[in-house]
């Protein structure tokens, strides 16, 4: 363990007199510099261990056998890399990661710009502000099946978008009861549109903070030497907010990749495959198909996919956070 | 015209662009939330017509008595499309438990563990970071060998230690656990931003006048953040509030959690039962959303995530 | 876990040397339903057991009718029953994952007999057959495409009480008008009717599709009339291409015949008929295809029979009474071959977890619940989904009232072209690959020919990961009990 690098005050054992009850002892016991800094540690990696580092060496046996979950797991056999070979030529794992990419990405991206927007627009005091601020944030708090639910009733074919979208439609002969969930692209976009209708919350949330937390000397200055505001904004505001991007685009993309909850409760992956992600797919695979050892290997190949962008991300936040250290001390 | 009145008519129509970018995007937010409220208190005949129907055209509180029932429902509230009962309180307990504890214990061991990090480094300077991995591990990807390690492992284990098999599938202990292990990473980085931000003076002081950590901790740290502590505890009751993968693979039927039990308003051949689950939308999504709004200013300071110093 | 498996082979062992023990001996009781139900009253005073109790995974579909019966069991018997109603959809996972967690918290699984296979494969679910030595229940009155899905590998496992095989519906009202009859006439040759063939009712969808505006036969359509409407989407199509292959998916090696003549013939024919149908009938399942029907923007349509009952019953049904039952339209299997399958597309049926407390009790109860005495009523249940099936249902004045006359004859005429769609494991992914490919050639991305030749490759591969030997075996017997109809030539 890497020692403490700040000046930690020199651990004043508390002296004993006489002798102190036993939950006392354990109290002044657990007190101590070198046993306190390492419980939670150990605490929190056991917690880890037990949870997550077990079942994912399990998931790494499991992915060496050949077993479906429609015969005894008894009777699995070892079989080496064959699943991995499997996965890797299923053109349909591809597809889903590609597919997972592409929402992923077209909803992140939309995230960060309107959220960016609204917290730009939010970023000092007006009459309403506040109000604006409690209904923009609202959505973060939805449960994702229920934003699921809600989205259903809304791309029905009877549903109150085909409504507002009627008075431009019927003119040009067009019936207005468009089935937006039976259409590929239409589906593809409907998904994305409810993660961003349910995330951009959070990235709002976190550019708010970023601005909250601009030094307004360093505006002020600027604004007095002469800067306009679009000097001020591209000059002073953006590079300041850089943190903040960079968190944003880090926890809105590892989640988005997983995304799970709309495809199930929208469209259950269809028309044909039109919307399925990775973690759809996954699903299928397992819980519909029963192929717990293909299962296993594809996410172990995923894991490892995503552990770049796991890892550009980790070092994104690293670094930019060693930058703030520096101009902080 | 003066300078003056030009920026002012200026601001004037920046004032104006302003309020029609948010009132688009509060339209866009509302809307869908309005509607499920307004769905559910619609009759079964009004949830999908053409044209769609704005407002309830006949009032119903149907489908909240649907839902809150406690027992099956008579023949009064039974009716052809839409006679199921079901009953929320098992899995609305059941969320409440598991979420609160869950979230709780996650709490407790993020922020001793956020307080070595700040303090002492812990784990090296970059495991604050590395400890985010494991936010990043698709739920999926350990569903099925958590399904095997609790309901196979586990017992076996149990009945080689003790000669009595416990199983771990389909228990509280079960899915809290996990949802222990899979806050925690957001728990350490959240309580990180704001335990930083204690100056480090106070604590010296304390120490000085010998405190021992622990009581340093409690009585000097923890008052400090007290507020962080709120906004961490609610922002992960959201997570596990709105889980649902894990929850929907490990449990069922003897633990049902309300995500779980929305899920089953939808079957191929029922159709959607659009009115009491936009009730149970609407009950759910309520205390949350003013949690939310009491925490308010505290989220728009948690989520700083002790990037941006101030 | 290598002991859990000796714990239950050695179950398994000790329950095979018990049987010649118990076969002897029939139950008392003049009637199926008076045998389980003593049967079970043995078994609780045998064992001892006080106000025992079962649990049952029960698809959501039955939850407001199924306690009725369950309740009256327990009056009889003393033998409370819990129901843990699931979509349909979930229930096959939780039986596979009750295979594996082993929990012992369900005693009987509701669910299609094609989800059998595989969780007879994982071991999930007991045979019947020793029970039903003693319990003699009666399957007689029933088509042999029905009778013998209840079975796997030669025992019993599952026993079903639904009759789901698809039918074909048309618009009674139109057949029927005077001025329709006349003008299909000068263009036909003869009045229209039921359609004979699939390659008819393609013709009939196509005459009978209406465009918005148009005035025909006197009538003026304000919204388009579609000649046909049917499940075409991922999930659904594997429960209506049967109808069109109108043979065996495989041959007696288990090599897919769909890429032959008449497996291509039978996707253009399954894909050819789309045109007539609604433009979004590809994310179509039933809470979409029902109220379109029912709401008369369809010609024709082919179903689950439950359709003519729900639309006799909706309030904003507008072909109340208006409706014509059809069997399924025979497909030309080659040479002039003329062949009618109907897809027993969901039915349902019940068994018995080998995890369970008391599977011999669970097992009395089924016996029960699917003796003509009580399944008729259930068959007749307002709220149930239950379709007749059996030649008892005819005479039932309940299941007529409930039904009609002209549906009951129509449904057990076509029962007797019922075949049980594939009772092999793996099954789900096996229906998957079809899905997908036929979603292919009806989004015109590639042609039948190409999908069929897809469809054998990933057919193929699942098999060899299922292991070939162990299918073809599985396939045989299947095909050797008649469910299928169709036998190896």
């Amino acid at each position: 363990m890497a020692g403490s690098r700040q000046p930690a005050a020199a651990g004043a054992a508390p002296p004993s007199r006489g002798r102190p009850p036993p939950g006392r002892r354990l109290a002044a016991w657990l007190s101590q510099e070198r046993v306190f800094r390492l419980i939670p540690f150990i605490a929190v990696e056991a917690v880890f261990i037990l949870v997550i580092i077990i079942p994912f060496i399990l998931t790494i046996y499991i992915s060496l056998l050949r077993w479906r979950a429609n015969r005894p797991f008894e009777q699995a056999n070892f079989s080496g890399f064959l699943n991995y070979g499997r996965v890797l030529g299923k053109d349909e794992f591809w597809m889903a990661l590609g597919r997972t990419f592409y929402f992923a990405g077209a909803a992140v991206i939309l995230e960060l710009l309107i959220g960016f927007v609204l917290a730009y627009l939010l970023h000092r005091h007006f009459r309403g502000r506040r109000l604006y601020i409690t209904i923009f944030l609202a959505p973060m708090m939805v449960v994702p099946v229920v934003v699921g639910y809600n989205f259903s009733m809304i791309y029905v074919d009877s549903g109150p978008l085909n409504e507002i979208l009627a008075p431009f439609l019927e003119p040009f002969g067009i019936d207005p009861r468009i089935r937006w969930l039976s259409h590929p692209l239409a589906a593809q976009w409907a998904i994305i549109l409810a993660d961003v209708w349910q995330w951009t919350s959070l990235t709002f949330l976190i550019f708010l903070s970023g601005f909250a937390a601009l030094p307004q000397q360093l505006v002020d200055a600027a604004r007095v030497l002469g800067a306009s505001p679009s000097q001020i904004f591209w000059r002073v505001h953006l590079p300041l907010l850089k943190p903040a991007i960079i968190i944003a685009v880090v926890i809105r993309s590892m989640e988005a990749l997983k995304m799970f909850d709309p495809v199930v409760l929208l469209t259950f992956g269809g028309p044909g495959i039109s919307t399925q992600t990775i973690a759809y797919y996954l699903w299928q695979e397992v819980w519909v198909f029963n192929k717990y050892s293909y299962g296993a290997a594809a996410s172990i190949l995923l894991l490892i996919f995503f552990a770049v962008f796991i890892f550009l991300g980790i070092w994104l936040l690293v670094r930019q956070r060693e930058s703030v250290r520096r101009v902080d001390v | 015209m003066r300078p003056g009145g030009r920026s002012r008519l200026r601001r004037y129509r920046q004032a104006w662009v302003r309020h029609a970018i948010l009132l688009a995007w509060t339209f866009f937010i509302v809307f869908p939330l309005y509607w499920m409220l307004s769905t559910s208190f619609k009759d079964a005949g009004e949830w999908v017509s053409w044209p769609p129907h704005w407002y309830p055209h006949e009032f119903t509180i149907h489908n909240y008595r649907q839902i809150f029932t406690f027992s099956a429902l008579g023949e009064e509230l039974s009716r052809d499309a839409t006679e199921q009962a079901f009953s929320i309180w098992k899995a609305l307990g059941d969320s409440l438990l598991i979420c609160s504890v869950a979230s709780f214990l996650a709490l407790v061991l993020g922020v001793f563990l956020a307080y070595a990090i700040s303090r002492f480094a812990v784990g090296g300077s970059k495991f604050r970071h590395i400890i985010l991995t494991i936010r990043m591990v698709p739920p999926i990807v350990i569903a099925i060998p958590i399904l095997m390690y609790y309901a196979i492992m586990i017992p076996f284990t149990t009945e080689l230690l003790f000669g009595a098999r416990i199983t771990l599938f389909d228990t509280y202990f079960g899915l809290g656990a996990l949802y222990v292990a899979t806050t925690l990473p957001f728990v350490i980085w959240m309580m990180l931003s704001f335990i930083d931000e204690v100056p480090f003076t106070l604590e010296h002081a304390a120490r000085m006048m010998g405190a021992g950590r622990m009581y340093t901790l409690r009585r000097v740290v923890l008052p400090l953040v007290a507020s962080g502590l709120v906004v961490t505890y609610l922002f992960v009751f959201i997570l596990n509030w709105s889980e649902f993968l894990l929850a929907l693979t490990l449990t069922h039927p003897e633990v049902t959690t309300l995500p779980v039990l929305l899920n089953k308003f939808q079957s191929a051949s029922e159709g959607r039962l659009y009115g009491p689950q936009a009730a149970i939308g609407t009950v759910i999504t309520i205390p949350v959303v003013v949690l939310g709004v009491l925490i308010q200013k505290h989220l728009i300071k948690g989520f700083s995530f002790g990037m941006i110093r101030r | 876990m290598k002991r859990c498996f000796m714990q239950a082979a050695a179950a398994t062992a000790a329950a095979a040397l018990a049987i010649p023990a118990l076969a002897a001996e029939v139950l008392p009781g003049a009637t199926v339903a008076e045998r389980a139900l003593n049967g079970a009253k043995e078994y609780i005073e045998k064992h001892g057991l006080e106000n025992p109790k079962l649990t049952m995974l029960l698809s959501s579909l039955y939850r407001n009718s199924m306690p009725d019966f369950t309740r009256e069991w327990t009056e009889l018997t003393g033998v409370e029953i819990e129901n843990v109603p699931l979509g349909y959809t979930d229930i096959p996972a939780k039986v596979m994952a009750e295979a594996t967690a082993k929990t012992g918290v369900y005693d009987i699984f509701n669910d299609f007999p094609y989800s059998m296979p595989d969780a007879v494969g994982a071991g999930v679910v007991v045979p019947l057959d020793e029970y039903a030595e003693r319990g003699q229940p009666d399957f007689s009155g029933t088509a042999p495409g029905l009778r013998f899905q209840q079975y796997y590998q030669g025992s019993l496992y599952n026993m079903v009480l639904d009759g789901d095989h698809i039918i074909l519906v048309l618009r009674k009202d139109l057949v029927e008008n005077p001025a329709v009859i006349e003008d299909y006439r000068a263009k036909f040759g003869k009045a229209p009717g039921c359609p004979e063939t699939m390659a008819e009712w393609e013709e009939m969808a196509a005459y009978f599709n209406t465009g918005e505006g148009e005035t025909r036969w006197g009538m003026t359509f304000d919204k388009p009339l579609y000649g046909a409407v049917a499940y075409r989407s991922i999930n659904f199509s594997y429960r209506h291409f049967p109808a069109y292959l109108g043979g065996l998916m495989f041959d007696a090696d288990m090599n897919p015949t769909i890429n032959t003549p008449n497996g291509v013939r039978a996707i253009k024919q399954f894909a050819s008929i789309v045109r007539y149908m609604p433009p979004d009938v590809q994310g179509w399942g039933t809470p979409q295809i029902y109220p379109f029907w029912r709401t008369g923007n369809a010609f024709s349509a082919m179903s689950f029979p439950s359709i003519v009952g729900n639309a006799n019953s909706s309030p904003d049904s507008v072909v109340k009474g208006k409706q014509l039952a059809c069997t399924i339209p025979k497909v030309d299997v080659g040479g002039g071959e003329m062949v009618s399958r109907a897809p027993q597309a969901a039915g349902t049926g019940y068994m018995v977890s080998r995890y369970g407390k008391h599977p011999e009790l669970a097992y009395y109860f089924i016996q029960w619940f699917t003796s003509e005495s009580v399944g008729d009523r259930a068959i007749a249940h307002p709220k149930g989904f239950w379709d007749p099936f059996r030649t008892s249902n005819l005479t039932n004045e309940a299941i007529t009232a409930r039904f009609g006359r002209q549906f009951l004859d129509t449904t057990m005429e076509n029962s007797k072209n019922a075949v049980s769609l594939l009772l092999l494991e793996g099954n789900y992914e096996y229906f998957n690959i079809l899905d997908k490919h036929l979603a292919s050639v009806m989004n015109a991305n590639i042609t039948a020919a190409e999908a069929a030749a897809l469809i054998e490759k990933g057919w193929n591969d699942v098999t060899e990961d299922i292991g070939r030997d162990y299918q073809v075996a599985a396939w045989r017997s299947g095909v050797e009990s008649g469910i299928y109809l169709d036998k190896f030539e």
